[in-house]
């Protein structure tokens, strides 16, 4: 099995709603934020009696991965072809001759079965003969997945495919991501853990006679991280907490977590651990011998 | 197409059931033969009732014919393959490659064909209808060499109403479906049988006196079976030459089996020539 990695790159989207202004948008709904729904029919908050308690800045990772299997092979078949009729005795293709016969005894199962094949065998039966050919598929099985997961709990993100086309700047140092008011939630699945997951379900057994090209491109492997603002706000009367969280991408406001954590500390050769000597790892050890290309 | 035409002989069925046998039987049952179904439970003759009016023998025709069609043919065909799985890009056969589209190729091949069939079919000399009597022929028989000089000892032999030809279509109808071939390499009609049988029956005519109801009971001579009929056929004197009743020649080929002319000449002859020599 060829296995063909790319340049793997890191990068921070760029926010189209800046924390000030997804903070504003907060205060602004702050009333429906914390009673929102059925309840806010029943019991409504002052605006005075409602404030923002905690802010947040964080950045959410996710991967964008790329990967096509390509299986280029040969295998040998034996064609059944039916003929139209009892009086078709052989058959001549390409200038070889084929016996035209009744179908294996297998396939009759009543005990008038056996009267049906020898009417078959002798040509008088109207059930289906046939003739076996034989002949060599060319086959490419080529399979290309594109995924979107979550770093941290490896689960799809469903606006992934739309993050990617936003603005962006490539990150050449992880570590300067972190050092501002921003938190960084560190990711937790690194790229090996990824593609590993996702070739185990993409790499099979071909039966083939002859295998002329087997091969794995990981065409894209990016990391991301998403600007994500959250604000918690409080109904001190009622002592009742509401979390709001804008995307910084899309600037969609929904009820969401904070983190409050410390900056986790990114390390790039963590994170990309996909290297000559740990790639042959990623492939299930039934494709055979792994060559990184 | 070639027509081959075996020997054409006449046979007359030796009656088992004497006349004698046959009287005894009808007379058993003459009070049945005014009665049938529902009618038998309301109104049935009394046995003194029932005299004998008049009594028949009879000799029946019947045509027994075996045809067989034998054609051997090729025909030019694409047969559409399909293959395994959406992974298969192309197909080898021979050091020929086949792209496949539709998750199939297509491969032209010649079909070797031969069609055989054979069909045995009775048919009533008098009205044309075909009839099981497939149990008769294997009776003891005497054939009939001079047919113009078969009286039949004394029955009434009643005279075919039809020939050979007509049997010979009947049975071949079913048989000759038109080809679909590229080559025809052999296709033969081979008539193995067609011979004309006849067969005894007794007819025995009673008169229901009081209701003044005629009835005839018939018996087959060979296998006793009795069948009620309406009257006694009337005695005919009607001379039927060989060469009438066996008409399938260069004439009535045609109608037959079309296009057929040709080839049922050569073998008429061949056969005319044997028959020749055999009686030179």
């Amino acid at each position: 099995m060829d296995l063909h990695l790319p340049t793997a790159h890191a990068y921070v989207l760029n926010p189209a709603l800046d924390f000030e202004a997804a903070k504003q948008q907060a205060v602004d709904k702050r009333l429906t934020i914390v009673a929102g729904g059925l309840s806010g029919l029943f019991s409504r908050p002052k605006p005075e009696e409602v404030d923002l308690a905690y802010g947040e800045f964080r950045y959410e990772a996710f991967w964008h991965v790329v990967c096509t299997v390509r299986y280029v092979f040969e295998r040998n078949k034996n064609y059944t072809v039916p003929v139209a009729g009892a009086e078709v005795r052989r058959v001549t293709v390409l200038g070889q001759e084929f016996e035209v016969t009744a179908p294996p005894a297998a396939q009759q199962s009543s005990a008038g079965g056996f009267l049906q094949q020898l009417g078959q065998q002798i040509g008088v039966s109207g059930t289906a003969r046939q003739f076996t050919l034989p002949g060599v598929e060319h086959c490419i099985d080529e399979n290309r997945q594109e995924r979107f997961l979550d770093a941290v709990n490896n689960q799809s993100v469903v606006t992934g495919a739309d993050y990617v086309t936003k603005d962006k700047t490539e990150l050449t140092d992880l570590s300067g991501l972190g050092t501002g008011e921003a938190i960084v939630v560190a990711p937790q699945l690194t790229a090996a853990k990824i593609v590993k997951s996702l070739l185990a379900t993409m790499i099979k057994q071909v039966q083939a006679d002859r295998v002329l090209e087997e091969s794995t491109t990981i065409e894209i492997l990016d990391l991301y991280f998403r600007p994500v603002y959250a604000f918690e706000l409080a109904w001190r009367p009622k002592n009742k907490t509401s979390i709001a969280e804008f995307d910084g991408v899309t600037g969609n406001m929904f009820a969401g977590k904070t983190v409050r954590t410390a900056n986790a500390v990114l390390s790039p050769a963590a994170l990309f651990d996909i290297t000559a000597d740990t790639a042959t790892e990623l492939i299930p050890t039934a494709a055979g011998n792994v060559k990184v290309m | 197409m070639e027509m081959q035409i075996a020997e054409q002989r006449v046979y007359a069925l030796i009656e088992k059931l004497t006349a004698e046998q046959a009287r005894l039987r009808a007379m058993d049952r003459r009070t049945n033969v005014f009665v049938t179904g529902l009618g038998s439970l309301l109104q049935r003759p009394k046995m003194e009732e029932v005299e004998l009016l008049a009594t028949q023998k009879r000799l029946e025709p019947f045509w027994h014919a075996v045809c067989a069609v034998r054609q051997v043919y090729d025909r030019s065909r694409k047969f559409n393959v399909p293959v395994t799985g959406p992974e298969v890009q192309g197909v080898t056969l021979h050091d020929t490659r086949y792209e496949v589209g539709n998750r199939s190729f297509t491969i032209s091949a010649v079909e070797h064909c031969r069609d055989e069939e054979r069909q045995q079919i009775f048919v009533d000399g008098q009205l044309g209808e075909k009839i099981d009597l497939s149990a008769l022929i294997n009776n003891p028989k005497t054939e009939i060499a001079d047919l113009a000089a078969f009286t039949g000892g004394g029955a009434i032999v009643v005279p075919p109403e039809i020939r050979a030809s007509f049997v010979v279509r009947q049975a071949l109808q079913p048989m000759l479906k038109p080809l679909q071939a590229d080559a025809v390499y052999e296709e033969t009609v081979t008539i193995e049988t067609i011979d004309l049988y006849y067969r005894p029956i007794y007819a025995f005519e009673f008169r229901w006196k009081s209701k003044d109801k005629v009835a005839v009971a018939e018996f087959d001579g060979v296998t006793g079976e009795m069948r009620n009929a309406k009257a006694l056929r009337p005695t005919l004197s009607v001379s039927i030459t060989r060469d009438a009743l066996f008409d399938i020649g260069a004439d009535t080929i045609g109608m037959i089996v079309p296009g057929g002319n040709i080839a049922i000449k050569l073998v008429k002859i061949a056969l005319d020539q044997k028959q020749s020599k055999a009686t030179g």
